[in-house]
């Protein structure tokens, strides 16, 4: 049975009905139509959101890191945008909202893809996404985006620094970040902390109601993801081409037995590098 | 872990791609190479030299195997190109200025730069129409960057080949002359020790010879018939005497008219014979002319008046007849029994004999000697038939020895023979080797100047780089994917997880990957622009 297999017979019985019997929407998440909403609804939606601290972003990093705010490549640029509306689509026939970006092993591209993904679906007008690193033991995010910031997840969850007080507005739109900047030790122990499951109701509760990413550390490194696994609806394995490895794979895929997988993106390939010019 | 079975022809394309910089890593440094190879290895000019191979007819072998000739060649080959050989032709030619003043390196190197091979041709067998290949030649090439010293090497080495065959063939010549030469002496001294031991035998066996036997037969046959003829006279002889005997008793009783009748009938019958001067006829002519005058004679005459009569009748019958005239021979035996009467005393005849008796007497004298004389001759006969019987039973083994140093001297004889005309041959052929009409191989082409470089291929350079190059980075390639654990594609993807990606994220072209390109660039371009002039000069000093 493929992941998303599991993945669908656990949301069966997640988003089942009374009688058990499954919606009719997830047999066939791809022709979910999105809602549409007019610029008055948009504008309404967009007063309704809470003023967050601003945080600069830096361009020069950005463009380092690949951030696709930065990279004029209109391949990478199309593959996001399948990337988003893939997940969006599935995301929404499922009525999940929060999503944990992954791989097996580390520098497989996580914490890029989370950002491009997050920004990518920031770039619909109907969607209000928020970043969170919670790459505990390395965050990244706020290195790849050259963000500027003062107070991060890591005095929050040592009790420093509030809710509010870390979750930032980079200047784009529908965009809001919870950057990280020092590395903490017993991160598992954190996630699992009552602070973490806080920021997670936190976030939900936000109006409008944000697509959550959270940029979370490899699944095979760490216990991490399998702790927070149950503050996700969905995960979103990254594959890098070249770098995972297909035995890693497979152990990775036994742990993600266990949890709700939406879809794997492949990164770095070279497999069609001219299909996506068109 | 090993690629997927069932791999595209697009997915080793995708590899490929995937793998540039392996196949850069490679290609680029071994095309380079065989730029810098093709572009800077110096010409090179062959001059070579073609020999056909000739039958040999001398030492009776029409034609040699292939294995043979090849083997021949060879060994002629590592002999001219050896060290010795070649040391006066570098000496003289000097063909590596840069290596002048080292004789041994100049010397290995004009070694590596001969070639030496055969040349064969594909012929049809007699028999069963089969095809087969054979030698029919070889030929001797220098390599040289000067195509003038191409051809001057090759022509010396053409020469010391020559020269070096024919000296072969003359060192086993000469070889079998001397040989020769030697048996024939030694079978000469053996000729000689057995025909001076058939001389010593012949010396210690003369007349028991086979070859005497015939002879011996013949004597011996003679001896016989000579022995009868002498008992046979001998026996004669004892009845003449004892006729004379009687005739001598019956003249000591008196002389009678009848006496002077037969005497005078005596005279009568052999004055027809003899002259009257003859001592017969005188010793007659007394008797006669004393029974006519009527008397006996008293004579009385000594032993050796009559000796020096008969001595004077003997010269004068020696003035007329040889020695064995048969009177002569009497009158010898009459002289000898009157010198034998004399020594033993006496010294008168019997004076009361008369001429008859005396005659008698003489007569009968002889007869004794006569007989005497024969007697020792049958005598000697014997002895003689004694001796060839002898001989004659020795014969048989005398011939076995003779026989058996007859054989030896024959085969010796023969072999001698044998080993002169071979001796003779082996000199003709040393003769025929120094005309040089003998040779084992011909010389069909000489070496010339070369006009056109002889390599190196450089075009030939060129796409064996690049394929070399290709193929192994091709297989670097094929290696690195096999090796290679990594997912490799949405397929791996899917084979592993069972589900097909969301998206295929390209590797972004940014700002980073930009500069790290270009650096690579860069590293090639440096290493194309430093490198092959590097390799140029580093292959011009080397093939210098």
């Amino acid at each position: 049975m493929s992941l998303i297999e599991s993945a669908l017979q656990k949301a069966k019985k997640l988003t089942g009905n009374a009688s058990g019997e499954p919606p009719a929407t997830h047999l066939r998440p791809a022709h979910v139509r999105l809602p549409e909403r007019d610029a008055a609804t948009l504008a309404a939606e967009a007063a309704q959101a809470r003023v967050l601290p601003t945080a600069s972003v830096g361009q020069r990093a950005m463009e380092e890191a690949g951030v696709i705010l930065a990279v004029e490549d209109e391949a990478v640029q199309n593959a996001y945008r399948i990337l988003r509306t893939r997940v969006q689509q599935r995301m929404q026939a499922q009525g999940w909202h929060s999503i944990g970006v992954t791989a097996a092993g580390a520098g497989e591209g996580k914490t890029l893809t989370s950002i491009n993904l997050a920004l990518a679906l920031a770039r619909d007008a109907n969607t209000w996404v928020c970043l969170v690193d919670l790459d505990l033991t390395r965050p990244k995010m706020a290195a790849y985006l050259g963000l500027k910031f003062g107070k991060g997840l890591s005095d929050y969850l040592a009790g420093q620094a509030s809710v509010e007080e870390i979750v930032y507005n980079p200047g784009i739109e529908r965009l809001a970040l919870v950057p990280n900047a020092q590395p903490l030790l017993h991160s598992s122990e954190l996630i699992a902390a009552p602070r973490m499951q806080l920021l997670c109701n936190w976030l939900a509760a936000e109006v409008p109601r944000r697509i959550v990413v959270f940029d979370l550390p490899p699944v095979l490194m760490t216990d991490d993801v399998m702790k927070f696994a149950p503050n996700l609806d969905c995960t979103l394995f990254v594959v890098s081409e070249g770098v995972t490895a297909r035995d890693v794979l497979q152990r990775a895929k036994e742990v993600l037995d266990e949890m709700n997988v939406l879809g794997v993106v492949l990164n770095r390939s070279t497999e069609i590098e001219k299909s996506y010019y068109y | 872990m090993q690629p997927e079975v069932g791999m595209t022809v697009a997915d080793y394309v995708g590899a490929v791609r995937r793998r540039r910089l392996v196949v850069w890593g490679i290609v680029s440094p071994i095309v380079l190479i065989g730029v810098a190879l093709a572009v800077g290895l110096p010409d090179v000019y062959r001059s070579a030299a073609r020999f056909r191979l000739v039958s040999s007819g001398i030492d009776g072998v029409v034609q040699r195997r292939d294995e043979l000739i090849d083997q021949y060649i060879r060994g002629l080959s590592d002999k001219v190109l050896s060290p010795e050989i070649l040391r006066p032709v570098v000496r003289e030619v000097n063909p590596y200025s840069d290596l002048e003043g080292q004789e041994d390196l100049a010397i290995a190197k004009l070694q590596s730069h001969v070639i030496v091979d055969m040349t064969r041709q594909t012929v049809l067998e007699p028999g069963g129409g089969r095809e087969r290949t054979i030698n029919t030649g070889f030929f001797v090439a220098v390599d040289h960057r000067s195509s003038e010293m191409a051809a001057e090497l090759a022509r010396r080495l053409t020469a010391l080949f020559v020269e070096h065959g024919r000296a072969d063939l003359l060192a086993a010549a000469t070889n079998r002359v001397e040989f020769f030469t030697a048996e024939t002496e030694r079978l000469s001294k053996q000729i000689s020790d057995l025909e001076r031991q058939m001389a010593d035998f012949k010396s210690a066996n003369f007349g028991r010879l086979p070859e005497t036997v015939q002879a011996n037969v013949m004597t011996r046959g003679r001896a016989e018939q000579e022995l009868e003829g002498v008992e046979r006279e001998v026996r004669t002889l004892q009845q003449n005497r004892v006729f004379i005997a009687q005739q001598l008793r019956q003249a000591q009783a008196g002389p009678t008219a009848g006496n002077l009748q037969a005497l005078e009938a005596e005279y009568a019958e052999k004055a027809a014979v003899y002259a009257e001067t003859h001592p017969d006829m005188l010793a007659l002519r007394r008797q006669i002319d004393l029974l006519r005058t009527g008397g006996g004679v008293v004579a009385e005459s000594s032993l050796q008046a009559e000796l020096e009569a008969q001595q004077a009748a003997l010269v004068e019958a020696r003035q007329r007849y040889s020695d064995d005239h048969p009177d002569v021979r009497r009158m010898i035996r009459n002289i000898e029994s009157l010198q034998v009467r004399i020594a033993s005393g006496e010294t008168t005849l019997a004076t009361t004999d008369t001429l008859a008796t005396t005659q008698l007497r003489t007569q009968l004298n002889a007869i004794n000697t006569q007989i005497a004389g024969l007697q020792s001759r049958a005598a000697q006969l014997r002895v003689r038939l004694a001796q060839l019987d002898t001989q004659l039973g020795a014969t048989p083994e005398v011939e076995r020895g003779f026989q058996s140093i007859s054989r030896g001297l024959d085969t010796a004889r023969e072999q001698f023979n044998q080993m002169i005309n071979k001796k003779m041959d082996a000199e003709v052929e040393v003769a025929a080797i120094n005309s040089g009409s003998v040779d084992r191989f011909a010389l069909v082409a000489s070496a010339g100047v070369p006009l056109e470089p002889a390599g190196p291929k450089r075009l030939g350079i060129l796409v064996v780089s690049v394929v070399a190059s290709l193929t192994l980075a091709f297989a670097a390639v094929v290696a690195a994917e096999l090796f290679d654990s990594g997912v490799r594609g949405s397929r791996d993807v899917r084979n592993a997880l069972g589900v097909t990606p969301l998206s295929v994220i390209p590797e972004i072209r940014n700002s980073v990957f930009r500069v790290r390109r270009k650096k690579r660039l860069m590293a090639f371009a440096g290493a194309v622009v430093l490198g092959i002039p590097t390799l140029f000069l580093a292959v011009r000093m080397v093939a210098a």
